[in-house]
């Protein structure tokens, strides 16, 4: 067997005059596990999608084996042992663990009966080998992220895998789910499996990658083993300029309180919630998934209600029964999930960033006040800088940074005093992370109350002045910044 | 792809299927004309077009409102037949033998009020079971249209309800200075108001939102529940317009009239662009597409068929398959430029 599983030489591809990839050269060893970073539309995608078939190279070759492709097939990709896991993992929600992992067995045997004892043994085998236990019979819809990405990945086991390629793997898993990925994905690399993973979460990938592969522009930019890389050095390669972070200090004079939180309970969320948000402040509050920590969040925007405890807001004891009185008290909240949340994909940037405005914009006969939204728009665009040489261009022509401004700038245009951020960078790449967190530190020095959840421990760090960790429904400790380390919130987290 | 293109092909993608529907309109109208060219082009068969389309046409615009919302209306023939039952009810038992015309004009209003305010509660009721119980539309209004099929019946014990004022029946049959339908009239107000409140009031701009997406709309702040029992309500109220021209021109109420025109404004409304996962739909759209069916419908009258019912729903339904099967190829070419330009 030759060292080498797959190469990849001098693939060149463009799109309509725009060159996606320039030059790319790859080589993958049997059981090494590489790491594929960039920001987006640097070309990792189209990289993989090279790889597993789906787009022809203009030129270059690819060897699978020791054999050369000019085109490579996606059937023929398959059949070489390359299976890749895309993020929403192409799972079937009403179908069972086992119907899921067992399916594509199933089909390639054309058999035309269902034999229930050999779907469940197959389905068995798979989990044994990752040493995972499952109930066979629990329908997917029911399971965590974290476990469709493992049925995902024991489906792929079943068609002889040579190499498992994975699309930003950990985004949605807590840390010790990434944890238990990561031991599996070791394990596999025994087997002498290989593993691209494409991510931004560099921290992690890196623990488990013999080797990495940076990516800028449609070109390698850097290629080695992890070991010769730091942080630092990862993102000057990938943004191309050096990326500082300084820990927030507010600086805006009226630090009065704004936001007094007592006692705050609902019932299977969270109990007897305490905490205080001046403003200016930036308050982080980090937990795991399922902590409780983004029911808070929804229950102070009122998409919850509370059970018990109460709620201030410059002082004064205030009740939150749904969205609008959270909206009468100018909260904004940025939802976690940006695609389902947030945004809506099919309409235009400008009615996305309007939608939250669209009664304050208004003239006589309930008609809309068509410049008076242009101009809140403008203004959006303009202190957000969202890249876009249109506003009446779909939002999901937008890269996932500038989506995420869109969302915050619907909040921003009700002028907010508190807002509230959950998870607001997940799928950001690092250069638009910075930006974003810049964008939150000056909201805050010109007086807005912030609430960031995030289970991004640098994030946290960076952004807030005030830190705390939220366990099984309860805030367990409150840190300013300057009396905690990075360590011991990751620590205390899990 | 450079991006000035792009961004082109964006912005007039909806003006390019409107601008489809027109020229399938124009060459259905040439076609059909054709067939039988002085029948066809004449001024009274025009005319005669503009008493027919307009009930379907204001069932169309009426089901389109919902179904922008992600939600369908199955109930709007069945509020149609009960609203014009109460208002019919109201005429042959209220309304005094040998009353004056003034005394008949202030009647009708009363009972187009009450066929109104009916069709609203109706619309309403619908809107709250959705809103409250969270039941798929398609299942709340089909009970619906079951259960305000089975008032009318009991209203009436199944019999038709005939015997209107003669100013009554005017306003199905007759016409504005002896050329323009007066059904015409009462669409052309209903297109000209539903275009106004979709183009320019936010609440027009929210029934998108929440079709494009419910979820966002609510975290957006949008009063979802509230949103929706209305758009059910203005459902109600068009169908209980569609109904009042509906026995005015045919000069009796039934319980069970007309069923064949649920599906049939459905069609109309997806033929017009109005898309059934919610988010999308214009009353220009439904417009032309209400026209071009009627041009089919005259079309093949003027042939002189025996079978010819069967025949103008064999063209209806390829019509719409047609559009459905463009639609979808150009959509499919249009991501399949997009899939290469990422």
């Amino acid at each position: 067997m030759p060292d080498v599983f797959l190469r990849v030489n001098n693939i060149y591809k463009s799109f309509a005059g725009v060159k996606a990839l320039r030059n790319v050269n790859m080589t993958l060893n049997y059981g090494e596990a590489r790491c594929l970073v960039g920001e987006n539309g640097c070309g990792k995608s189209t990289l993989i999608k090279v790889i597993s078939g789906v787009y022809k190279p203009d030129s270059g070759t690819i060897e699978l084996n020791g054999k050369t492709y000019e085109k490579l097939e996606p059937m023929e990709s398959i059949e070489n042992g390359i299976q890749v896991i895309y993020q929403d993992f192409s799972v079937f929600p009403n179908l069972t663990v086992a119907e899921n992992i067992a399916m594509n067995t199933l089909r390639a045997e054309k058999a035309k009966l269902v034999n229930w004892k050999t779907i469940r043994r197959t389905a068995q085998e798979a989990l044994d080998r990752i040493g995972v236990k499952m109930d066979l019979e629990t329908n997917i819809e029911k399971l965590s992220v974290a476990d469709r990405q493992l049925i995902a990945i024991c489906r792929s086991l079943l068609n002889d895998v040579k190499l498992i390629i994975m699309d930003e793997p950990t985004t949605a898993l807590t840390k010790k789910e990434v944890n238990s990925l990561l031991n599996i994905i070791r394990n596999l690399k025994k087997d002498g499996i290989s593993t691209i993973f494409v991510s931004h979460k560099l921290d992690e990938v890196m623990e488990v990658s013999d080797t990495v592969t940076i990516m800028r522009n449609g070109e390698v930019v850097a290629d080695g083993e992890v070991k010769d890389f730091d942080m630092s050095k990862f993102v000057y390669y990938m943004t191309g300029r050096e990326v500082t972070t300084e820990k927030f200090v507010p600086t805006y004079e009226d630090q009065s309180e704004l936001l007094r939180v007592e006692n705050l309970s609902a019932k299977g969320g969270f109990k007897d919630i305490s905490f205080t948000l001046n403003k200016g402040d930036v308050f982080g509050i980090t937990g795991l998934l399922g902590s409780g920590r983004s029911e808070l969040a929804q229950t102070l925007f009122g998409y919850y209600r509370a059970t018990a405890g109460n709620i201030y807001i410059n002082g004064v004891k205030t009740e939150i029964k749904n969205i609008t009185d959270a909206m009468d008290e100018h909260i904004g909240y940025v939802p976690e999930d940006r695609l389902t949340q947030g945004l809506f994909l099919s309409q235009p940037i400008k009615i996305n960033l309007l939608a939250s405005v669209l009664d304050v914009y208004t003239k006589k006969m309930q008609l809309m006040d068509k410049e008076g939204q242009q101009e809140a728009v403008d203004k959006q665009v303009h202190d957000l800088a969202i890249k876009t040489p249109d506003v009446d261009n779909l939002v999901s022509t937008l890269s996932g940074g500038n989506q995420q401004r869109v969302v915050l700038g619907k909040w921003l245009a009700t002028l907010p005093q508190i807002l509230i951020l959950n998870c607001p960078t997940v799928g950001v790449d690092i250069g638009s992370k910075e930006e974003i967190h810049n964008i939150i530190k000056k909201l805050a020095n010109a007086g807005m109350g912030i609430i960031i959840i995030s289970d991004d421990v640098p994030e946290v760090m960076n952004t807030c002045n005030k830190v705390a960790v939220m366990k099984k429904g309860r805030l367990i400790n409150t840190y300013t910044h300057d009396e905690v380390t990075e360590e011991q919130l990751s620590s205390e987290l899990s | 792809m450079n991006k000035d293109q792009t961004l082109k092909s964006k912005k007039t993608n909806l003006n390019s299927n409107l601008l489809g529907l027109f020229i399938f309109m124009v060459a259905v109208f040439i076609v059909m004309g054709l067939i039988k060219p002085q029948t066809y082009f004449s001024a009274a068969n025009f005319q005669s077009m503009c008493f027919q389309f307009p009930e379907i046409g204001i069932l169309a615009i009426g089901v389109m409102l919902p179904m922008i919302t992600g939600g369908i209306d199955l109930s709007m023939v069945g509020i149609s037949n009960l609203s014009a039952i109460v208002a019919a009810l109201f005429m042959i038992h209220v309304i005094p033998e040998g009353a004056s015309e003034g005394t008949q004009v202030v009647m009708v209003i009363t009972a187009f009020a009450l066929a109104i305010v009916v069709g609203i509660a109706c619309g309403f009721f619908n809107g709250l079971i959705v809103t409250k119980f969270g039941t798929p539309p398609m299942i709340v209004t089909l009970g619906g249209q079951y259960l305000f099929m089975g008032i009318a019946i009991i209203l009436t014990e199944g019999k038709p309800q005939l015997g209107f004022p003669e100013f009554f029946q005017e306003l199905g049959n007759g016409t504005i200075g002896g050329a323009i339908p007066i059904p015409l009239v009462f669409f052309i107000i209903v297109a000209v108001i539903t275009y106004y409140i979709l183009q320019k009031t936010p609440y027009g701009l929210k029934l998108y939102l929440i079709g494009a997406n419910q979820k966002a709309s609510r975290y957006s702040g949008l009063k979802v529940d509230s949103l929706l029992r209305k758009t059910y309500g203005a459902a109600g109220l068009m169908s209980a317009i569609a109904g009042f021209i509906l026995i005015a021109r045919t000069n009796q109420a039934n319980a069970d009239y007309g069923t064949s025109y649920t599906l049939q404004s459905i069609m109309i409304a997806v033929l017009g662009g109005t898309n059934p996962n919610g988010g999308a739909g214009t009353v220009s759209g439904v417009v032309m597409a209400v026209l071009t069916m009627q041009f089919i419908s005259t079309g093949i009258n003027t042939m002189g068929l025996s079978n010819v019912n069967f025949l103008r729903q064999l063209v209806w339904g390829v019509a719409l398959i047609a559009v459905m099967a463009i639609n979808y190829f150009s959509a499919a070419r249009k991501a399949k430029k997009a899939l290469q330009s990422t």
